[in-house]
């Protein structure tokens, strides 16, 4: 296609905090959000994220260069984003969902995603709310009234909460 | 007198010249009568595709509509009868009254295919087979606009602020579903009312141009206004990441979750997609019980798809039953 309609293959992505990022094509169109800009020939100049830092859109163009060199085998695949997530922290992971989100990747998307509920797995409530900052803006009569419901599902089982 | 249909293709794949208005006839017929209940009948039964049937139908809404379910050829166990009411949630008992005097307008001009009065006319190559379409598989008749972007600028406004309001992936999709109701008819009524303003272009500029503006005007504050809005209005909120995580958890972990805060109790019980497929693994295997599993199910709001209760002893086939009686998708139960 780039050879027929004389786009260039290379892309050029601006975060929101101005940071250029040169990506080619091929890699790029794994988000759906590139690849419609780009099929619009609309791609040719720089191609704005407004909702993309730098620091985030370095992270997801590295996957996308790690992954569309890997050709079509699922396994292999499924342990480069094993490892390529495996020493991010919440908040990166966080901002990557968000990013994949908007630039349409699903499988970035899937796989931060389960990343981010395998950290919540098995963990009480407490724990979740220390983790990830939440005020537990319950009334004391709204908490026991969401406690008491499905109160058979906590009685006498261990959580996770030390990892 | 009364028809079951049950037998012939909901959509035909051609239809004659001649019956190009069946469907429209039919709609507008139970129209005529103005009660909604004949509404949801006509809209249940798959359309018909010969005018003969369709004259047949039209005599039976409008002169003797309370035999239809009456005549023993309407079996109770007939598929059509346990369709539900009103399956794309187009709310037509309110949407179609407004339509209905412009419906009978096109049926009686059909001859011509113009509707001389209000400025429309519709070319006869696509004229009102694209309009059926476009009104009756709204869903359908969107998807491959979506999918090869044939309207470039306009479409990427629209996903474009759709995705600057970062939300669950599965709401995306759902609420694409929920836009397109309003916007059809949305469009279908600016047609109506703006016809001059349209002219020879009849359906479709109506629905593109319009429908995909109101689409990224009204989409963000309507269907993610609330959630956004949480988001933004404390540092304690938990972070949307989270949001999409929740596909990912398992029942007891959605439970416990739905403890932490509101927004994440209001997320975990509002989605039936959350609650689509449910799996008892241990430790709950052993506790739960058909009363308590069939709360569970009910938060899929008649979604269920899938139902895993291995090694439950306390749960009953009457139970699964019970189930199974308000979740007409359940396909997979182990």
């Amino acid at each position: 296609m780039a050879a027929e309609t004389g786009t260039p293959t290379t892309l050029t992505l601006k975060s929101n905090d101005d940071e250029l990022f040169s990506v080619a094509e091929s890699a790029a169109i794994l988000s759906v959000t590139i690849r419609n800009m780009v099929e619009d020939g609309c791609a040719g100049g720089v191609i704005p994220l407004d909702n993309v830092d730098g620091k985030t859109l370095a992270s997801v163009i590295t996957y996308m260069n790690g992954i569309s060199a890997i050709p079509a085998d699922e396994e292999k695949k499924k342990s480069y984003r094993d490892k390529f997530l495996s020493d991010k922290d919440f908040e990166t992971l966080a901002d990557m969902v968000l990013a994949a989100n908007y630039l349409n990747m699903s499988c970035l998307m899937d796989a931060v995603s389960a990343k981010i509920a395998q950290v919540m797995e098995k963990k009480s409530v407490g724990w979740v709310r220390r983790k990830f900052g939440i005020e537990n803006d319950y009334t004391p009569e709204e908490e026991a009234a969401v406690k008491e419901e499905h109160k058979w599902t906590f009685e006498g089982v261990e959580t996770d909460d030390d990892n | 007198m009364a028809l079951n249909y049950s037998h012939r293709p909901s959509f035909p794949a051609h239809v004659s010249e001649d019956n190009l208005f069946s469907p429209m006839m039919n709609v507008s017929a139970c129209l005529a009568e103005g009660v909604s209940e004949t509404i949801d009948e006509g809209y249940a039964r798959p359309w018909s595709t010969s005018w003969g049937e369709m004259e047949e139908w039209y005599f039976n809404c409008t002169s003797d509509r309370v035999h239809n379910n009456g005549s023993p050829e309407f079996n109770i166990d007939d598929v059509v009868n346990r369709l539900p009411i009103d399956p794309f949630r187009m709310g037509m008992g309110n949407t179609f009254t407004a339509l209905t005097g412009w419906l009978e307008d096109l049926r009686f001009d059909y001859g011509g295919f113009t509707r001389g009065n209000i400025g429309i006319s519709v070319p006869e190559d696509y004229g009102f087979s694209a309009g059926c379409s476009l009104i009756w598989k709204h869903y359908s008749a969107f998807q491959p606009f979506c999918g090869n972007n044939r309207f470039g600028d306009n479409l990427n406004v629209g996903i474009g602020s759709f995705l600057r309001n970062p939300q669950c992936y599965e709401k995306f999709y759902m609420d694409i579903n929920s836009f397109m109701d309003g916007v059809q008819f949305r469009a279908e009524l600016n047609t109506v009312s703006n016809p001059n303003q349209h002219g020879r272009e009849g359906f479709r500029p109506a629905c593109n141009r319009e429908g995909i503006l109101d689409f990224s005007d009204t989409s963000s504050e309507l269907h993610f206004g609330e959630k956004v809005d949480v988001a933004n209005e404390s540092e304690a909120a938990p972070h949307e990441a989270m949001f999409f995580a929740l596909r990912y958890l398992g029942v007891k972990d959605l439970l416990s979750v739905e403890r932490v805060c509101r927004s994440l109790c209001s997320a975990v019980r509002g989605d039936p997609l959350l609650w689509m497929s449910i799996h008892i693994h241990e430790p709950l295997n052993e506790k739960i019980t058909d009363d308590l599993l069939l709360q569970l199910a009910r938060r899929a709001q008649g979604k269920l798809k899938c139902l895993s209760v291995m090694r439950c002893p306390k749960v009953t086939n009457d139970g699964i039953r019970r189930i199974l009686e308000t979740n007409t998708r359940l396909i997979k139960v182990s």
